[in-house]
């Protein structure tokens, strides 16, 4: 019964910051009242016709879209070497990048790009490429983590020594049977990729030169303002995290049948 | 394939990390050794150091336990629920996993802030407005919020555990005479012991190295260590040394903090 209680009193806590949100970006006045008075969508046009938001929002956009074609073209090729090796120590240290997220904060990697990127060897700071390779460095375990234990369920490995038997070369297979039978878990490990990405602040907010600031870090400026602007800027980035986690969970649904179709045959 | 290959493959992503992880957390290490334990004494005299270091440990147990506690319960009903229901229910529960902590502060801020909902709701009901509003800015209070984003990895992680656990022992344990809670306490309790460990673990070291959230809510003014090390590297004319030991120390009390939790989460394998 009270574990019952709990889960109502606990599903209240998480949707009401949500809730929250929504009704304040579509309030037209909010100042000390239970609730805003009045219904306007001025708040949306607002950030939207907002250049510092716009060009924010494309430069979010475009630290996930080259982290997602990063962590495909060099984390896939890793995670294939991870789940084939024999060795042990190469799957500890396996285990130990996916640690790293939790273990190394942000903030210190943050840092510790401030403190060899701003040398006169490698003046990188300032540039959104840099920006990318710290979003790759923060995103690439969960990535990397979704890929190899699909791979560790799909069995793939017998699948892999069947067409080796048929006589078919390393990229044969590698194009023909890993790449299909991956295909949802490195979609769904990109969108966690993507969602991650787009709402990150604790490395963006120090690494972002001026001109590339990504929109979390111009949003936290917006708290500092009116009430609707602040909660239409927020519910943006709440939106893409939601749109985020359903297409992810119907991607991982996917993912989870084609594992048991391939058990019954 | 032969293991030369596997290391090509691996190749580019390892010289990845090297330069763009490896390189800034050796740098971290060195600018903070460079001075032997001097940078450390320095850390140390500052006088912000020991409140934020206070703040810090109360964050992370309040928020931990809170969050362990409250993850566990939900994971609990959620495990006795239909497996489609359950299904709908998690998916719930991992929507705050991306969310950024932008949204979690700014949402706290509408619900709990100085005018928020509830701090005039309770209000109403009788309690000062203005000690609840006030609230949201301690320690206590970003406890409380950084719960939002802990809660489900708790649950994420203890869900499975329950759901494979086999229920017959509860009805065995109760036909012998046990009452419900005592069946709880005394046969399921001792099998997920572990894996509760783990959990508090993770989500400890999550927010001991988290400042996102504080430094939307509150600014810098809140004395938890992240925020220390974020002020002295925003600050211009700073001593990188001393931040440097700063963030050396947070970096390890994290890493001390998921190796326990690791160590928690092989006890639980062997038992399996």
């Amino acid at each position: 019964m009270i574990p019952r209680w709990i889960t109502v009193a606990y599903f209240l806590y998480l949707a009401s910051p949500i809730a929250l949100l929504f009704i304040g970006s579509f309030g037209d006045l909010w100042l000390n009242s239970l609730l805003p008075t009045g219904i306007t969508v001025k708040w949306y046009l607002d950030v939207a016709a907002d250049p510092n938001f716009r060009r924010a929002f494309m430069a979010s956009l475009f630290v996930a879209v080259m982290t997602s074609v990063a962590c495909v073209a060099i984390g896939l090729p890793l995670a294939y070497a991870v789940f084939r090796t024999q060795s042990q120590r190469v799957r500890a240290a396996a285990r130990v990048l996916y640690q790293l997220p939790v273990a190394m904060p942000a903030l210190v990697l943050a840092f510790g790009f401030i403190l060899v990127f701003s040398s006169d060897t490698l003046p990188w700071l300032g540039s959104i490429w840099l920006l990318v390779a710290g979003h790759i460095v923060l995103w690439l375990p969960y990535f990397l983590q979704t890929v190899v234990a699909d791979m560790q369920r799909l069995g793939l490995r017998v699948l892999e020594d069947a067409a080796e038997t048929l006589g078919s070369t390393p990229l044969q297979r590698f194009f023909h049977i890993v790449l299909p039978a991956l295909r949802l878990s490195v979609l769904s490990g990109l969108i966690i990729v993507v969602a991650l990405s787009i709402g990150e602040f604790q490395f963006s907010n120090l690494i972002a030169g001026f001109l590339n600031r990504t929109y979390p870090v111009v949003l936290l400026q917006a708290f500092y303002g009116a009430t609707g602007f602040a909660c239409a800027a927020t519910v943006i980035l709440l939106t893409l995290a939601l749109i985020a986690s359903f297409t992810g969970a119907f991607v991982a649904r996917g993912a989870a049948r084609l594992s048991v179709a391939g058990d019954e045959r | 394939m032969r293991p030369r290959s596997h290391l090509l493959l691996a190749a580019p992503a390892v010289v990845f990390l090297a330069v763009f992880f490896v390189l800034p957390v050796a740098a971290v290490a060195v600018d903070a050794l460079g001075e032997g334990t001097r940078a450390f004494v320095r850390v140390f005299s500052l006088p912000e150091f020991w409140p934020s270091l206070e703040g810090s440990l109360l964050l992370t147990l309040v928020a931990a336990s809170i969050s362990t506690a409250v993850g566990f319960a939900v994971a609990l009903h959620l495990s006795r629920l239909p497996e489609r229901q359950r299904t709908l229910y998690s998916l719930v529960v991992a929507l705050p996993l991306t969310f950024s902590g932008l949204i979690v502060a700014y949402g706290f801020i509408l619900g709990y802030g100085r005018a928020g909902f509830f701090t005039q709701l309770l209000g109403w009901l009788g309690a000062d407005p203005a000690i609840i509003g006030k609230a949201l800015f301690t320690p206590g209070g970003l406890a409380f919020a950084s719960s939002y984003y802990l809660i489900p990895r708790v649950v994420m992680g203890i869900l499975p555990v329950l759901v494979n656990f086999d229920r017959a022992q509860l009805v065995v344990a109760e036909s012998l005479g046990a009452t419900p809670a005592q069946a709880l306490r005394h046969v399921l309790l001792p099998q997920v012991a572990a894996p509760l460990g783990n959990a508090f673990c993770l989500v400890a070291a999550v927010v001991f190295g988290a400042y996102g959230t504080a430094l939307a809510l509150v600014g810098t003014q809140l004395r938890i260590l992240p925020l220390q090390l974020y002020s002295l590297i925003s600050e211009t004319g700073t001593d990188f040394p001393a931040a440097a030991a700063l963030a050396l120390m947070i970096t390890a009390a994290c890493a001390a903090i998921m190796t326990t939790g690791e160590w928690f989460g092989s006890r639980h394998e062997r038992h399996l």
